[in-house]
């Protein structure tokens, strides 16, 4: 079968595939992004969901600060729909003392961030839940945003210019001629041509690499995060000391992410990654020093990612690695032409890091085409914000997807499928159209259904009937898919309310009830 | 406030034995902190409740059983959230049900009954109350207070004569 | 802090909303409570206007199997969030008037004659329903030539050794001072003495559920104050109106942020009390020989809520010559000022059709419940008289 030749094909659906795909296709260069799951399945969904605002890096990584906060301004306004303007705060408890605080408002204000100091009383007036123990505050631009609308925003940007997006297709080889990457093998054992071929999967870039004869040193490092139930602070929560383990609490949509772990972990276990109770603790017992509350709140999951580092020695914990970008070229690297990676970096960077690879691609493919992606707000984010207005089940809705609710029909779809996360039928409907879905896990990313308090318990099966009508699949398989799926993130932190919301699955699912 | 039978738990197994006892002709209070998941399958959430109210027995709905008192091996009284008299009967049954109906509470290492402090089985080890598989039997499901062979609810070891475990807050 | 976490989703609370049985536009207590609320936490514009529906009736928090405090969530929304809605212009003179009992009874109680006979009249009741909103099938409580207050003056109670205090309400006060005087002749035949309370305030649940918060906080406080009083000379304090007790109690302390835990155990309803007091026989009654009453008990939503239902009936079923059916425990529908509001009225009725065919069935001679504006709602939806226990009590006795 032949198969378009493309300029580009971008591996990889996260937000770095999908910010490049995106940035080519705006330079009018044919493009295909092919991912082997669904979009944002990999470490772009698995995050806290913080667009940084530098600060955290700002002592260690000057470099990596001044990027971040000016892709923090530039994703403010071309994503306004994924981005909330929570602002953040960096507060310091007696063990942390001052001295770092002073450094770090120091260091922030030349990256250029602004960093103003707040009296300890006064941001418990602004974050009641906060530690009352604090010495200190920080206020900082840091923001919360959403990865999967993110994500979500640029692949269907691309498309809307005209890019090829290519889901649930593994590459299984870089196929070479005289030297030269010239295109893609898939699982199906197609062969898809590009003058160039970008290597964006994160992690799994390594292996791909590999195959083509390019050697990469990449270290997986996991990171595992908890999901409280509802926002217990406006703001993103930070310790003010040198990065560490559970220091950052931020509020997104509606519930707050602890996290991070930073643990070296073996590259084959990064297929399934999974929070094991021993973080779960780790954690909790962190968090509640930041926000002593947290001891109390109920926590709906726990889930883990795992960041693409690139070091030379693979050694360590991967903290102290730079968390920088990293854009390789391989013709100039290894002599191996039509091959690029961009990989590291961060959610927050990675319009910039498309940037640097879409420049790249133009000199290799000889455009001049300028990069228009800082400028131009992405789908969801143009013109005017819709305002609030009854109906009352679309607000959840224009809060998500911005403008884009023009795009779904509310008459006909309006009821609330997933009452947690408040989820209409008109919004599967619209996933279901523009990415595809093969599950409820799919659509999950799309639409947040079943994200919520009860992770299905309740809603579930209406959800099924509803998408295996459209889909033609049995709802007893989708069902099933994501009872399971759900129930992975649940056990590390099985007790007390879960575990009351785990005897109601195990019941409702079973139809006892 | 004296009755033949106090029954903690209006669900499903607190009101058969609710209603065997009331067609014996026993005085009959039934304390139910919430409705039960079985509700969902009567025509009206509290129908089963409502009949028993009609034949005599006193239903203490939105109530919760705070605790029991035990004096040598038995249970004397049971004291509720809303009332300020404790409820004294001859005999006590417990349907509290497991931790969805909050018949079991459980933290990060612990599982216990609240209400008389009964004896639970559980695994100390709390990876090993769930079973990775959603599909698979789920350890938490089979959680609960001990009993000797008559049903008699267990207590530091001492089966107490007039407190009965029946439904799911059993051990099986 | 409200316990939103311990929602389950399980949604045994939609099955006994009796509002969301009848209006579509009720999103129902799971949606409105801990699932709103999680969104009003990221942003207030998620505040529903149709949470104005809410009956505060708490038949969902006692359905709960998790003890979320549901109808608090939504009352304190409604007054975090909802002020804004509250109405201009006549709506917002009515929702004003209904919710100032006390006020309002202080201006009408002088000039209870002329003021019942032109709130009968038929253009004066259009007006109303076309003008200010009051819906024309209700009729307001007659108001009465003599308040309580000033009857009870005239009662010397100088010769007991043992009081007990009784916080009477807006409606014994200003409508009905009859049920206030039938529980003092109770109290004085059974030894006790009753005073009042060095200050009294209509308890504020009209004027928490008309968007008033922060004044039914005020006058909440004037009557912990004086409970506090009566509670340190040793007397309870009894009331007959099962609304004002729960609101004393429980929406003091949980949605307007009042202490009251020290005294809080004080506040309790007059059947109650008597019950216990007869049981313990520290109290004993006569009862007259020749008394026959057909009485069915229907249980008040905050009766239901406060659990306390078991001792009015079972005081009932104390009188020899009185036949009780105990009903099922279904909303009358009138919540307070709700049903008075003409975009209610519908809603009410439907809502109370359950009770008023149970009624009918049994077809007794009397109703007895402990809540004033079930009794009104009763009457006008059913035309059988309603009697507060205390009523039926203080016929029962030889006095």
């Amino acid at each position: 079968m032949a198969l378009k030749e493309y300029d580009v094909i971008i591996v990889g659906g996260g937000i770095t595939g999908a910010a490049t795909v995106r940035d080519c296709a705006l330079r009018g260069l044919s493009a295909l992004l092919i991912e082997r799951g669904d979009i944002c399945d990999g470490a772009s969904g698995r995050n806290h969901g913080l667009l940084h605002s530098g600060a955290r890096y700002a002592v260690t990584d000057r470099e990596g600060a001044e990027e971040c906060i000016k892709e923090n301004r530039i994703l403010r306004r071309i994503a306004s729909n994924c981005v909330e303007q929570t602002e953040g705060l960096f507060i310091s408890l007696p063990e942390d003392g001052l001295d770092y605080q002073a450094n770090f408002i120091k260091k922030c204000r030349e990256a250029g961030i602004d960093a103003e100091a707040i009296d300890p009383a006064e941001a418990l007036r602004m974050e009641p839940a906060i530690n009352p123990r604090i010495i200190g505050a920080v206020k900082v631009p840091d923001a919360s945003v959403d990865p999967f609308r993110l994500v979500d925003a640029h692949i269907l940007d691309a498309q809307r210019h005209g890019a090829d997006i290519l889901k649930f297709t593994a590459v299984t080889e870089l196929v070479k001629e005289g030297g030269r990457v010239v295109g893609v093998k898939t699982q199906k054992g197609d062969v898809i041509r590009a003058r160039e071929v970008v290597l964006a999967a994160g992690i799994w870039t390594a292996g791909l690499a590999r195959e083509a004869g390019v050697n990469i040193g990449m270290m997986p490092s996991k990171g595992a995060l908890i999901i409280f139930g509802h926002r217990v602070a406006k703001m993103v929560i930070n310790r003010c000391r040198k990065p560490a383990n559970a220091d950052i609490l931020v509020p997104g949509d509606v519930v707050s992410v602890l996290g991070t772990t930073s643990d070296k972990v073996p590259i084959e276990t990064c297929d399934d990654m999974h929070a094991t109770p021993e973080e779960v603790e780790l954690l909790l017992r962190e968090g509640e020093q930041l926000v002593p509350c947290l001891a109390q709140t109920r926590i709906i999951r726990a889930y883990a990612g795992v960041r693409p580092l690139v070091v030379a020695d693979p050694a360590g914990d991967g903290r102290n690695v730079s968390r920088g970008i990293v854009l390789l070229d391989h013709e100039e690297r290894d002599g191996v032409p039509g091959l690029i990676t961009i990989t590291g970096g961060k959610l927050t960077t990675a319009r910039l890091m498309a940037e640097m690879a879409t420049d790249l691609i133009c000199k290799k493919l000889g455009s001049s085409a300028k990069c228009e992606t800082a400028v131009k707000p992405l789908p969801g984010s143009e013109g005017r914000k819709p305002r609030f207005k009854d109906p009352f089940n679309m607000r959840a809705a224009i809060g998500r997807h911005g403008n884009e609710v023009s795009q779904m029909d509310f008459k006909t779809g309006g009821e609330i499928l997933c009452e947690c996360e408040s989820v209409t039928r008109a919004e599967i409907e619209y996933a279901v159209k523009n990415f595809g879905v093969r599950n409820i896990s799919d659509l999950r990313r799309h639409t947040r259904i079943g994200m919520g308090t009860c992770q299905g318990s309740f809603c579930i099966k209406k959800i099924a009937d509803v998408l295996a009508d459209i889909l033609k699949v049995p709802a007893d398989e989708l069902v099933k898919e994501y009872r399971q799926e759900r129930w992975k993130g649940m056990t590390p932190v099985m007790w007390g309310d879960t575990l009351r919301e785990a005897e109601y699955m195990q019941k409702t699912n079973k139809d006892e009830i | 406030m004296r009755f033949d039978v106090v029954i903690i738990g209006g669900g499903w197994a607190g009101c058969s034995a609710a209603e065997k006892l009331v067609e014996a002709g026993r005085k009959v209070c039934i304390v139910s902190e919430g409705l039960s998941l079985s509700a969902v399958k009567y025509d009206s959430p509290y129908a089963r409740l409502a009949a028993l109210q009609k034949q005599g027995a006193v239903v203490l709905r939105g109530d919760r059983a705070v605790c029991g008192k035990i004096e040598d091996g038995k249970v004397v009284e049971v004291r509720t959230r809303n009332q300020d008299e404790p409820l004294v009967a001859d005999e006590y049954i417990l349907a509290t049900g497991k931790f969805f109906s909050r018949g079991l509470l459980s933290d990060k290492d612990h599982v216990w009954e609240p209400v008389f402090g009964a004896d639970v089985d559980y695994d100390p080890d709390r990876t090993k109350w769930y079973d990775p598989d959603f599909d698979a039997p789920q350890p938490f499901m089979k959680f609960g207070v001990k009993t000797d062979a008559e049903g008699h609810v267990l207590v530091e070891g001492r089966a107490i004569v007039n407190l009965t475990a029946v439904g799911d807050i059993r051990n099986d | 802090m409200t316990n939103l976490e311990q929602c389950l989703k399980c949604n045994l609370c939609t099955l006994v909303c009796p509002m969301m049985e009848v209006n579509p536009d009720y999103p129902g207590p799971k949606k409105a409570g801990p699932d709103g609320e999680r969104y009003r936490l990221k942003d207030p514009a998620f505040f529903d206007y149709a949470l104005k529906y809410c009956l505060n009736c708490k038949r969902c928090e006692v359905a709960c199997p998790s003890d979320v405090r549901i109808g608090d969530m939504i009352q304190l929304a409604r007054i975090k969030y909802g002020s804004q809605a509250r109405r201009k212009g006549l709506t917002g003179l009515r929702d004003w008037t209904l919710a100032n009992t006390d006020l309002v009874g202080s201006l009408a109680s002088p000039f209870a004659p002329v003021v019942n006979e032109v709130l009968q009249l038929k253009p004066v009741k259009s007006v109303m329903d076309g003008m200010l909103g009051v819906d024309k099938h209700r009729t307001f409580p007659k108001y009465s030539k003599q308040k309580f207050v000033n009857w009870f003056r005239k009662q010397d109670q100088s010769a007991f050794d043992k009081f007990v205090s009784y916080f009477h309400g807006c409606y014994v006060n200003y409508n009905y001072p009859k049920q206030g005087q039938d529980l003092v002749k109770i109290l004085n035949s059974a030894g006790y003495g009753v005073h009042l309370l060095e200050k009294e305030k209509c308890c504020g649940v009209a004027l928490m559920s008309n968007g008033f918060a922060a004044r039914a906080k005020k006058q909440g406080a004037v009557n912990l104050a004086s409970i506090r009083k009566a509670a340190d000379a040793g007397e309870p304090v009894l009331t007959t109106s099962s609304t004002c007790t729960f609101t004393m109690r429980d929406e003091y302390p949980d949605v307007l942020g009042l202490q009251n835990s020290d005294v809080r155990d004080n506040i309790m309803l007059a059947t109650k009390w008597l019950y216990e007091k007869i049981s313990s026989g520290e109290v004993k009654l006569k009862f007259r020989k020749d008394f026959r009453m057909k009485v069915v008990y229907h249980t008040a939503c905050h009766m239901q809520k406060m659990g306390w239902q078991l001792y009015s009936i079972e005081l009932l079923r104390m009188i020899p010559g009185l036949t009780l059916t105990v009903l099922d425990q279904n909303c009358c529908g009138i919540s307070g000022t709700f049903g008075f509001k003409k975009e209610n009225y519908g809603f009410s009725q439907k809502i109370g059709s359950k009770l008023f065919e149970d009624i009918r069935t049994n077809n007794p001679e009397y109703v007895a419940t402990d809540c004033e504006t079930c009794k009104w709602q009763i009457e006008m939806s059913t035309g059988i008289p309603v009697l507060n226990p205390i009523e039926i009590l203080a016929e029962a006795i030889e006095l």
